[in-house]
C-alpha cells in the first residue's frame, strides 16, 4: 500500500516534516503544495529517509519564486492527479 | 497499476479567500476529467463551510469561488455537502434549518446540501480516493 503524503504548510511554521519522516515506508510519495513548496528549496527534505520519491507542485513553486531543487521533482496539476491514482491513498498532514 | 476512471470525493476544510484550499481544490477537481477521473462527491468541513456562503460577492476582477463550485456540480455531477455542525454554528442556514432557528433568510441554498458526517464516511466509502483540502 503506497501513500501519497501531501505537505500545504511551509516548514518554517511547523515541525510537520520532522513527524513525516517518523510515518513514511519505502515507496511512499511526498508532494508539496500551496506554501509546503518552501521545503523544495534548501536541505529540509533530506529530513526524510531515503527511498521516498519527493514532488513539488510547480504552479505553486512558481507563484512563490521557489526554483526547482535536486532533491524534489516538479509535477503539474496533472502530474498531481497521476500521484493521487497511482499511490492507493493519500494523506494530508496539517 | 495506473486505475483508469476513479470517483474522487474531496474534503475542503480551508475558508475561502484566505487560504488557499479552495483555489486547489479546485483546480485539482478541473484537472480530474482529462485522465478519466471525476469528483463525485465534495465535503466542506470547518471554516470550509464558507464557500457556501450563498451570498458570497467578490470583486469582479477575483475569482468567484460560489460560481466555480456551481460550475463544478454542473459539469461533473458532483455533490456539494456541507456539514451541518460546522455550517450551523457559523451562520450558514438553508431554508429549513432558518425557520427552525427563527431567521427570515437562508444563507445557503442549492446545489450546497446540509449533511452530517455519516456522508463523509460514505463518501470515503464508495469512492475509490479522498483527499483532503487542508486549512
Amino acid at each position: 500500500m503506497s501513500t501519497l503524503h501531501l505537505i500545504n504548510r511551509s516548514p518554517f511554521s511547523t515541525n510537520i516534516l520532522q513527524e513525516l519522516a517518523d510515518a513514511v515506508s519505502q515507496g511512499d510519495h511526498v508532494l508539496l503544495v500551496e506554501d509546503g513548496v518552501y521545503a523544495a528549496s534548501g536541505t529540509l527534505l533530506h529530513a526524510l529517509p531515503k527511498g521516498i520519491e519527493l514532488w513539488a507542485l510547480e504552479e505553486d513553486c512558481m507563484s512563490r519564486g521557489v526554483t526547482s531543487s535536486d532533491t524534489s521533482k516538479m509535477v503539474d496539476m496533472a502530474g498531481f492527479v497521476a500521484l493521487t491514482a497511482t499511490t492507493h491513498r493519500t494523506v494530508s498532514w496539517f | 497499476m495506473v486505475s483508469q476512471g476513479l470517483t474522487y470525493a474531496l474534503m475542503v476544510q480551508g475558508t475561502p479567500y484566505s487560504q488557499q484550499a479552495s483555489h486547489s481544490a479546485l483546480r485539482f477537481a478541473e484537472a480530474l476529467p482529462a485522465q478519466g477521473h471525476r469528483v463525485a462527491t465534495v465535503f466542506f468541513y470547518h471554516d470550509g463551510v464558507y464557500n457556501a456562503a450563498s451570498m458570497m460577492t467578490p470583486p469582479r476582477d477575483e475569482p468567484h469561488l460560489l460560481e466555480r463550485w456551481r460550475a463544478l456540480h454542473q459539469t461533473q455531477q458532483c455533490e456539494l455537502l456541507v456539514c451541518v455542525a460546522s455550517a450551523v454554528r457559523r451562520g450558514l442556514l438553508d431554508e429549513g434549518e432558518a425557520r427552525r432557528h427563527g431567521h427570515s433568510h437562508s444563507t445557503l441554498e442549492a446545489p450546497f446540501e446540509l449533511t452530517g458526517l455519516g456522508q463523509l464516511m460514505q463518501a470515503a466509502l464508495h469512492h475509490d480516493r479522498l483527499i483532503t483540502f487542508a486549512p
